[in-house]
C-alpha cells in the first residue's frame, strides 16, 4: 500500500512541476539532471564501496546540482540556443558515468549489481525507509507548490511582466529548480534515468489538448502522471523482472497518442 | 513632470545601444516613443522598467523605479508572451492584482470586481473564461491593456501595442487611452507607425541611439527631426 501512494503522489508531484518545465521551454531539463545522476551513483559506490541509498541520494543531489549550475553558467556565457545547451551538458555527464562505470567494472565487479537500476529504475528495490522518505519530500514538494504556483505561472507566461513587478523572481526561480533537481534525484527509484523527462513532460503534453485553463492542466497532467504510475507499479511488482521506468513511460507515450487522435483543441503544443 | 530621463546609456559589452538619452516626460499626457528598426526605443523603455541594465537616472515623479514601482505598469512586446500557455482572460488580467496580495494570499472579491469593471472597460469581460490563445490580435491587446490598468497605475508603458492589430482595435485601443488620459494617467508608447502622430499623441521623443528630438507633437513635426531620424 505504501509503494502505491508514495510512488504515485511523487509522480503526481513530478507532473506539477514538469508541467512548467514544457513551458519554460524547458523540455529537457529532467534529462540533464538525471544524466547527472548517473556519474554520481557510481562515485557514491566507488567512494563508499556500498551501495547506500543514502549516500547515492546525497551524490545525486550534488551531481544534478553541479549540472545545472554549469547549465545557467553556459547560458549565460555562451551565445547558443538551450536545447544545445542542455544537450553537452547531458552527454557529458552520461559521459563520465560511462567513464567511471569502467574504473567500477574493473575494481569493484561485486557492486555492479544493483547499480543497473538507475537505469531503468526498480520499484521491488525500493525500501520502506526509502519510500517514506520519498512519500515526505513529495509532501513537501506539494506543499511548497501551492504558494510557488501562481508565480511559476507568471514567469511561464510573460516573465518580463514577473520580474518587472515582482523583486522575488530569483528567488522563485531557485526554489523551482531546487525542488526539480530533488524530484528528479527522487524519480531515479521509479523510472530510472534514462527516462526521467518522460515522467515529467509526457503528462503536460497528453492534458494540454484538454484543457481550458491551467487548473484543468494540473488535474489531468497529475491524473495521468499517477494513472500511469500505478500501471507502471502494479506490472512491475508481479513481473519482477520487467523495470517499472519503461512500462510507466510506456504507458504515458499510449495515452500521448491517444490525444494526438482525439481533435478537441486546435491549438498545437 | 512625471518622468526624467537624466544622462541614460546602455550598452552590451562594446556595442552601444543608447548614448547619453536626456528628455521629461509631462504629467498627463501621452507621448511616443518613435525612430526606426534598432534604433533602441524598446531598450529605452525596459531601461526606464529598470529590466535592462544602464548608466544614468531615471525618476517618477521625482522619486526612484522602486519607490514607484506600484504605480507602474507596463505592457509586454507581443513576441515575450508565451502564446501557448492556457491562460483564460480572466486569470491573465488578475496578474495585474497579484503584485498587491502577499505570497500566501488569495484574490480577494475586490481584487475580482476590479477586474471585472476593467474588462467591461475594455469591453472584453464577455470573454473572461476565453484561452487568451484563442483570441484576435487586437482582442489580446486589449486583455493586457487590461491587466495593466487593473492596479490603477499613474505611469503606463506600452511597448507596441498597436503592432499586426486592425484598424478598428486600433481606434477602441486609443479610444481607452485617451479615457485613461482624462482621468490623469501619463502614458509612454513606444509606437511605429509615424502618420497617426498628430492625431493620437501629445509629445514625441525621436531615437536613433541617442536623443535626436522631443518635445510636443507640433513642434517635433514642424522640425522635421522624424524623418532626420529615419534617414541617418
Amino acid at each position: 500500500m505504501l509503494i502505491y501512494f508514495s510512488l504515485t503522489l511523487f509522480a503526481l508531484v513530478a507532473a506539477l512541476y514538469g508541467n512548467f518545465c514544457v513551458f519554460q521551454k524547458q523540455g529537457l531539463i529532467a534529462d540533464v539532471l538525471g544524466h547527472s545522476v548517473f556519474p554520481a551513483v557510481i562515485v557514491s559506490v566507488l567512494l563508499t564501496n556500498s551501495k547506500s541509498y543514502f549516500y547515492m541520494m546525497l551524490f545525486s543531489f550534488i551531481f544534478s546540482f553541479l549540472s545545472f549550475s554549469i547549465l545557467n553558467y553556459l547560458k549565460k556565457n555562451i551565445l547558443l540556443d538551450k536545447d544545445s545547451i542542455m544537450a553537452i551538458v547531458l552527454s557529458g555527464f552520461f559521459g563520465l558515468g560511462t567513464l567511471l562505470m569502467s574504473v567500477l567494472k574493473k575494481n569493484s565487479s561485486n557492486l555492479l549489481s544493483g547499480v543497473s537500476d538507475i537505469f531503468y529504475g526498480n520499484v521491488s528495490a525500493i525500501s520502506s525507509g526509502d519510500l517514506r522518505f520519498i512519500l515526505f519530500f513529495s509532501l513537501l514538494s506539494l506543499f511548497l507548490y501551492y504558494f510557488l504556483r501562481r508565480y511559476l505561472i507568471f514567469s511561464s507566461f510573460d516573465s518580463t511582466f514577473f520580474r518587472f513587478k515582482f523583486n522575488i523572481f530569483r528567488i522563485v526561480d531557485f526554489i523551482f529548480y531546487f525542488i526539480l533537481t530533488f524530484l528528479v534525484t527522487l524519480s531515479i527509484n521509479l523510472v530510472g534515468i534514462v527516462l526521467t523527462s518522460g515522467l515529467f513532460i509526457i503528462p503536460c503534453l497528453v492534458s494540454y489538448k484538454f484543457s481550458n485553463n491551467y487548473t484543468q492542466l494540473e488535474l489531468l497532467s497529475s491524473s495521468t502522471a499517477v494513472f500511469s504510475c500505478f500501471i507502471g507499479i502494479l506490472i512491475s511488482s508481479n513481473f519482477n523482472s520487467v523495470p517499472t521506468g519503461p512500462l510507466i513511460v510506456i504507458s504515458l507515450g499510449i495515452l500521448f497518442f491517444a490525444s494526438r487522435l482525439i481533435n478537441i483543441n486546435t491549438v498545437k503544443l | 513632470m512625471a518622468i526624467v530621463v537624466s544622462n541614460v546609456s546602455v550598452s552590451y559589452e562594446d556595442y552601444i545601444v543608447l548614448n547619453d538619452v536626456n528628455f521629461n516626460i509631462p504629467v498627463n499626457t501621452i507621448t511616443a516613443i518613435v525612430g526606426p528598426n534598432g534604433a533602441g526605443k524598446s531598450t529605452l523603455l525596459k531601461a526606464k522598467l529598470g529590466l535592462t541594465d544602464f548608466t544614468g537616472k531615471i525618476t517618477f515623479f521625482g522619486k526612484s523605479l522602486n519607490e514607484s514601482r506600484s504605480k507602474i505598469s507596463f505592457m509586454s512586446q507581443y513576441q515575450e508572451v508565451d502564446w501557448h500557455f492556457p491562460m483564460t482572460v480572466l486569470d491573465l488580467v488578475l496578474m495585474g492584482r497579484a503584485p498587491f496580495l502577499k505570497f500566501w494570499q488569495s484574490y480577494s472579491k475586490e481584487d475580482i470586481s476590479l477586474v471585472e469593471k476593467t474588462l467591461r472597460e475594455v469591453g472584453m469581460w464577455i470573454k473572461k473564461d476565453s484561452l487568451i490563445s484563442n483570441l484576435s490580435g487586437g482582442q489580446k491587446q486589449k486583455v493586457f491593456l487590461a491587466r495593466s490598468l487593473v492596479s490603477n497605475p499613474d505611469i503606463l508603458f506600452l511597448d507596441e501595442p498597436l503592432a499586426g492589430i486592425d484598424y478598428k482595435s486600433m481606434i477602441d485601443i486609443f479610444q481607452i487611452l485617451k479615457n485613461q488620459k482624462a482621468n490623469g494617467k501619463t502614458i509612454v508608447i513606444v509606437h511605429h507607425n509615424i502618420e497617426d502622430l498628430s492625431k493620437y499623441f501629445d509629445n514625441v521623443v525621436v531615437v536613433n541611439k541617442k536623443i535626436i528630438d522631443f518635445g510636443s507633437t507640433k513642434d517635433v513635426l514642424k522640425r522635421g527631426s522624424i524623418s532626420k531620424a529615419f534617414n541617418n
